[in-house]
């Protein structure tokens, strides 16, 4: 099912949002680079990626803003929950973490 | 280095593991039944052998890499290849793209661009431009016909979720070949499948993950699962630094720069070991928002806050110390 893209207004304010972070980055890396860090300048996603987005047909099929501030935030209600862990007191077997 | 071993834990209930490294993390598969030891690792290395590679983005010759000289065109991939993209399009649907596997230019301009263990862990600054982030949207997948469309431009990294699928398709299939319980762990992301232990596969959740012999260095649960996935996510591993910037593994797609999170580590079970690390990497990039997500969801989840605080919600145990 294709849905209609975010409103225009609606993307414009979290674009603005947006460049208002990446004014703030770029001056912050601006004055990190008088000192020798790196200087980092970001350009987001124009809104005609998001306009061709939306005609894309396979790899998704609902159009839904990636500003939003998670209000309304339904997203992953189609990941799957299974049994709650328990707690154990068996020696482990492995080890969860980051690798 | 390869290590076999068998845990005595009741009279009743020994479990056999085996233990090496491949696909650039470690690899620990776990079978109730020690007469299945050896094939059930030999499943499990090929499966690996395989996925590595269709998928790796530190080969040359994978194809993953072979896709960028089609760019732009429909390509026919191997079922190997097309179920992990698959995989990956489902982690972008689900969160709105906050597992994004179009990240693959962004995490290599930043410096990881070969097998972690060969990355530098230091170097000088970066100026890094990034113009634009293709989106997962423009990605074409016909998984029936083994068809895949990339757009120009766009480098594919499927290092959030692969892994995790991967050790949910090893799982089921070696406990069904093998008739034994079985637990996969693929560098922390973990998948159990058959008939489970008395008392749950017991794992310890913690930063780093490790040999479950060697006491964890921060902190830590002791928590049994018996069935489904379980996978962590964190910041605290595969950092580098170029120009006295940190950097981490876990890209925000809004920035293409590692995640600013309030979150060092999130770990999550889930019905696989793919939701969960899709759940678990999501958490990590939206910060404030992800315990209640999560919460939302009804996902058990741990989330460690950067100074070492623990949250446990939706009926994850709380803290037990290993």
């Amino acid at each position: 099912m294709i849905t209609s893209p975010t409103p225009g207004s609606d993307r414009q304010g979290a674009r603005n949002k947006g460049l208002a972070r990446i004014s703030a980055l770029t001056l912050g890396a601006g004055a990190a680079g008088l000192v020798g860090a790196a200087a980092i300048a970001l350009t987001l996603p124009s809104s005609t990626t998001a306009t061709n987005a939306s005609t894309a047909t396979t790899a998704g099929d609902t159009f839904t803003n990636p500003f939003t501030n998670g209000n309304d935030d339904d997203s992953g209600s189609q990941l799957q929950s299974g049994t709650p862990p328990a707690p154990s007191f068996l020696p482990p077997v492995a080890t969860s973490g980051a690798s | 280095m390869s290590t076999t071993s068998t845990l005595r834990r009741t009279k009743s209930a020994r479990l056999h593991t085996s233990a090496w490294g491949a696909i650039g993390t470690t690899v620990r598969i776990v079978v109730t039944d020690a007469a299945q030891l050896d094939s059930a690792r030999a499943m499990l290395a090929d499966d690996l052998a395989i996925l590595d590679a269709a998928c790796s983005r530190f080969r040359p010759d994978s194809e993953l890499m072979q896709l960028r000289a089609n760019a732009g065109q429909p390509t026919t991939i191997s079922p190997v290849l097309a179920g992990a993209i698959r995989a990956a399009l489902r982690g972008a649907q689900l969160t709105d793209g906050d597992v994004d596997p179009t990240l693959g230019r962004a995490i290599e301009t930043l410096g990881y661009d070969r097998d972690f263990a060969t990355v530098p862990t230091h170097g000088g600054a970066l100026r890094v431009t990034i113009r634009h982030i293709p989106r997962w949207r423009q990605i074409e997948l016909d998984e029936a016909a083994c068809l895949l469309t990339v757009p120009v431009g766009m480098r594919l990294d499927l290092g959030a979720t692969a892994k995790a699928w991967a050790a949910d398709r090893s799982a089921e299939r070696i406990a069904e070949a093998l008739s034994c319980g079985v637990l996969v762990s693929l560098g922390g992301d973990i998948a159990v499948a058959g008939e489970a232990p008395r008392g749950g596969w017991s794992i310890r959740v913690q930063d780093v993950t490790g040999d479950p012999h060697t006491p964890s260095a921060g902190p830590s649960g002791l928590i049994a699962i018996t069935k489904g996935g379980l996978a962590t996510s964190s910041t605290t591993a595969r950092r580098w630094q170029r120009g006295g910037d940190i950097m981490h593994h876990i890209l925000d797609p809004r920035t293409g720069r590692p995640a600013d999170s309030i979150w060092r580590t999130v770990s999550v079970a889930a019905g696989s070991a793919l939701d969960a690390n899709i759940a678990s990497t999501a958490a990590i990039i939206r910060g404030h928002r992800a315990a209640g997500w999560l919460a939302k969801l009804g996902l058990p989840a741990r989330l460690v806050t950067v100074d070492g605080s623990v949250t446990t919600i939706a009926g994850w145990p709380a803290e037990v110390s290993s």
